[in-house]
C-alpha cells in the first residue's frame, strides 16, 4: 500500500516539487541559467521503479476487503449489532480508500482502455452495444480520476486520523459514542 | 490583369450584391475559390515564371526601408485618426456632407503620411510594418469614401441618408483606377440576371 | 475598477545592438477594468516606443502568438487581466527558446521535433473496405467516445507555454521533447481510432518521456486547459510501461496488436 502510494501519480507532483525541487516552482523566477544544479534524471534512472506502479496497485488491492471487514467486525464484536460513531468513520474511511485506489491513473489505462486506440473500432463493430459500455466506463473512470489527487490526500489525512482515533479509543481516552443499540 | 486569380470577397461579390455581410462569401470562397484554384494550376503550368529585373527588386527594398529614419511621425498615430474618421463618418448609415469631410480628412492624413517614418531596425520592426500597412489603408478608406459618395442611392450594406431609396439607374458596379497620383472612377453596368434566376428571386430584390 | 497607473517592466533586446537584455519601466496611465496586458504593452507600442517588438494575432487566445512570462508566470498576455496583477507587471518574452527581439521568440525548434512524430498511418483496410466485405461509409464512422478523447488535444494553440515551463526543458536540456505539441500530438495520433502506429516506445527512447515526473506544471499553464499529464503523459507513459516494463501486458498487448494490425514505431 504505501509502495502504491508512493509511486502514484498524483503524489508524484508533490514529492519532485518539494522534496527534490525538480521543479522548484512552475515560476520562472527561479530560473537558473547557469545552473551546476544536476538533474536526477526524472524517471529514467532511480526513479524508473514507478514504471511498476501498476503492480503496486495489484497489490493493495487485497488490503481494500479488509477496511471493510474492519467495519464490519466495529458493528458485530459485542456479539449484537451496535453502531457507533467509529465504524461510521471507519467506514468514511473505507471508501476513500477505495475510491481512491480505484481512481488510479494505471487502473484506468489497463482496464478503461487507456491503453485502447478506439472503443468500438469498425473491427470491433460486432458488437457495437459492448463497446459503448466500454466507452461509458472510460468516461467513468476519467471522471473519478481526474479528484485522483484530491482523494489521495484525503484518504491519506483520513487514515492516519482513524488510526489515531481507534488507539485512543483502545487506551479509553474518551468512550465511543453509541448512535444506535 | 493576366494570371491574377481570386476568389471570394475580392472577386467582386458574385452572390451578395450589395449585402457585404460577413460570412456571406463564404459560399462565394467554396465556390470560386475551387474553381480558380483548378484554372489557377491550369495556366501555371504552361506558363514560365516572370523574370524580375534587380533594379525593380532593389528599388522595392529602398522603399520599405526609406520609411527607416527616427524623427518622422508616428504611423500608429495616424493610423488611430483614420479609424476613427471611418468609423464615425463611413459607418454603416452614411450621409453626403460627413462623407465628403471624410475625403477631406484623408487626403489631409495621406499629406501627412508622406512624413511617416519609424525608428529601429529591419528586424520584427512593428512601426515599419504599420507604415507599410498605413499606405494601403489610405488607399482602401480613398476609395470606398470616394465610391460612396459616387453612388446617390441606399442599396444592400450602403444605406445613405440623404437617398433613402433604391435606385434602378444604379444598377451598376463602381471601377477605380489609379492615373498618376489621383484616383479615377468610372461605372459598368452590372450583367444582367439570367432568366432563370429571375424566376427563384421576386423583381424587386434585383431591381 | 478606477482608471489608475501600472508600471510595466518590460524586457528588451535587441541581439544586433545588446549583449545582455534588461528590463525596462514604462508607465501605463489609465488602466481601465477588463484591460489585459497585451492591451497595455501595445500602448507602450505605439504611444512610447515603436520600436517594441511583439508577436501577436488575434487578441482572443485562440492563436497561441502572445505568449510571454508575465510577472515571471508563462501566460498569454491576451488572456491576464491587468485587475489581477499589482501595480507593477514583468513582462518577459519566453525564456526556454532564443530571442529574435525583445518579447519575440524563436519556437522553430518545436516545429523540427514535431517534425520526427511518426506521422500518422492510416489502417490499409479503410483505403480499400469494399475488399473486406464493409461499406465505406461504416469503416470511417468514429465512435462519439474517441472524437472526445482526440478533440481535447486538438484544441492545443501551439502557445507552447508549457513547454517553457518545463522544468526539464528550461532547466536541465536532457533531450526531452517536452508536452506540447510532442507528447500531446503524439497522444493525439495513438489515440486516434484509425490510426495503427504505437508511438510510446519512440517516445520514450528518443523522445525522453522518462525525464518528466509528472510536477503538472504544464497542465496548469495550459490557457485551454488541456489535461497534458492526465491526459496525454500519463497514458503515454502507461502505453510504455505497456510495451517496456510489464512483461504481463506486454504479451497481451502483443496479441492485440498484431490482431489488429497494428506496428509499434
Amino acid at each position: 500500500m504505501g509502495l502504491f502510494r508512493l509511486t502514484c501519480y498524483a503524489y508524484r507532483k508533490d514529492y519532485h516539487r518539494h522534496i527534490f525541487s525538480h521543479p522548484m516552482a512552475c515560476r520562472a523566477d527561479v530560473r537558473h541559467e547557469n545552473t551546476k544544479r544536476k538533474y536526477n534524471g526524472g524517471e529514467t534512472r532511480f526513479f524508473r521503479v514507478e514504471n511498476v506502479h501498476r503492480y503496486f496497485m495489484y497489490a493493495s488491492w487485497p488490503i481494500i476487503p479488509f477496511f471493510f471487514y474492519d467495519v464490519y467486525v466495529s458493528i458485530t464484536y459485542k456479539g449484537f449489532a451496535e453502531l457507533s460513531l467509529g465504524s461510521i468513520i471507519l467506514l468514511i474511511n473505507a471508501i476513500f480508500v477505495t475510491l481512491y485506489t480505484f481512481s488510479c491513473h494505471s487502473l484506468r489505462h489497463v482496464t478503461a482502455g487507456g491503453g485502447a486506440e478506439c472503443f468500438g473500432c469498425v473491427f470491433n463493430q460486432s458488437q457495437p452495444r459492448s463497446s459503448a459500455r466500454w466507452g461509458g466506463f472510460f468516461r467513468f473512470q476519467s471522471a473519478l480520476n481526474r479528484h485522483h489527487e484530491a482523494l489521495a490526500w484525503t484518504s491519506l489525512s483520513l487514515l492516519i486520523f482513524v488510526d489515531l482515533y481507534i488507539r485512543a479509543l483502545g487506551v479509553h481516552m474518551f468512550p465511543n459514542i453509541i448512535l444506535i443499540h | 490583369m493576366p494570371g491574377l486569380f481570386a476568389a471570394g470577397e475580392v472577386a467582386c461579390g458574385l452572390h451578395g450584391g450589395a449585402n457585404r455581410l460577413g460570412g456571406n462569401s463564404l459560399a462565394d470562397i467554396l465556390v470560386f475559390g475551387k474553381r480558380s484554384g483548378e484554372a489557377a494550376a491550369k495556366y501555371a503550368s504552361d506558363k514560365k515564371i516572370a523574370e524580375i529585373e534587380d533594379s525593380e527588386v532593389q528599388e522595392e527594398i529602398n522603399r520599405v526601408l526609406s520609411y527607416l529614419k527616427p524623427g518622422g511621425v508616428n504611423p500608429y498615430l495616424l493610423v488611430d485618426e483614420l479609424t476613427e474618421t471611418m468609423s464615425n463618418k463611413v459607418g454603416i448609415v452614411r450621409n453626403g456632407p460627413d462623407l465628403e469631410s471624410a475625403l477631406q480628412k484623408i487626403l489631409e492624413l495621406k499629406e501627412e503620411y508622406k512624413k511617416v517614418s519609424v525608428p529601429g531596425g529591419r528586424k520584427y520592426n512593428h512601426g515599419l510594418f504599420t507604415a507599410l500597412e498605413l499606405g494601403n489603408m489610405l488607399i482602401a478608406a480613398e476609395a470606398i469614401v470616394r465610391s460612396a459618395i459616387m453612388r446617390t442611392e441606399s442599396r444592400g450594406a450602403h444605406t445613405r441618408k440623404d437617398y433613402p431609396k433604391k435606385d434602378r439607374n444604379w444598377l451598376k458596379n463602381i471601377i477605380l483606377w489609379k492615373e498618376g497620383d489621383t484616383m479615377k472612377m468610372d461605372t459598368v453596368p452590372v450583367p444582367e440576371m439570367p432568366e432563370e434566376l429571375k424566376k427563384l428571386v421576386k423583381p424587386e430584390v434585383y431591381q | 475598477m478606477a482608471d489608475r497607473e501600472v508600471t510595466l517592466s518590460i524586457f528588451r533586446f535587441d541581439p544586433e545592438k545588446d549583449k545582455e537584455g534588461r528590463f525596462v519601466d514604462y508607465k501605463v496611465p489609465t488602466v481601465e477594468g477588463g484591460m489585459v496586458v497585451l492591451d497595455a504593452v501595445r500602448y507602450v507600442q505605439e504611444k512610447i516606443d515603436t520600436t517594441l517588438a511583439i508577436r501577436w494575432n488575434c487578441k482572443a487566445a485562440r492563436c497561441g502568438s502572445c505568449s510571454a512570462e508575465i510577472n515571471n508566470r508563462p501566460a498569454l498576455m491576451c488572456k491576464t487581466r491587468i485587475d489581477t496583477l499589482g501595480d507593477r507587471i514583468t513582462v518577459a518574452p519566453m525564456r526556454a527558446f532564443p530571442v529574435i527581439r525583445d518579447l519575440v521568440t524563436d519556437v522553430d525548434e518545436n516545429y523540427r521535433i514535431m517534425s520526427k512524430i511518426p506521422k500518422f498511418t492510416v489502417r490499409k483496410e479503410l483505403m480499400n473496405p469494399e475488399a473486406e466485405g464493409k461499406k465505406h461509409q461504416d469503416v470511417w464512422r468514429i465512435q462519439q467516445i474517441n472524437v472526445e478523447r482526440a478533440k481535447e488535444f486538438k484544441k492545443c494553440i501551439e502557445c507552447f507555454l508549457c513547454q517553457d515551463v518545463c522544468h526539464v526543458v528550461r532547466e536541465h536540456k536532457s533531450g526531452y521533447f517536452g508536452p506540447p505539441r510532442h507528447i500531446v500530438k503524439a497522444a493525439s495520433l495513438d489515440m486516434h481510432p484509425l490510426d495503427i502506429v504505437n508511438r510510446a516506445k519512440f517516445l520514450n527512447e528518443e523522445g525522453g518521456l522518462g525525464y518528466c515526473n509528472i510536477t503538472k506544471c504544464c497542465q496548469e499553464v495550459c490557457p485551454e486547459h488541456i489535461h497534458i499529464t492526465d491526459n496525454a503523459i500519463i497514458p503515454e507513459k502507461e502505453r510504455a510501461v505497456d510495451l517496456q516494463y510489464d512483461p504481463l501486458m506486454h504479451a497481451i498487448k502483443r496479441r492485440l496488436m498484431k490482431k489488429r494490425g497494428e506496428t509499434v514505431a
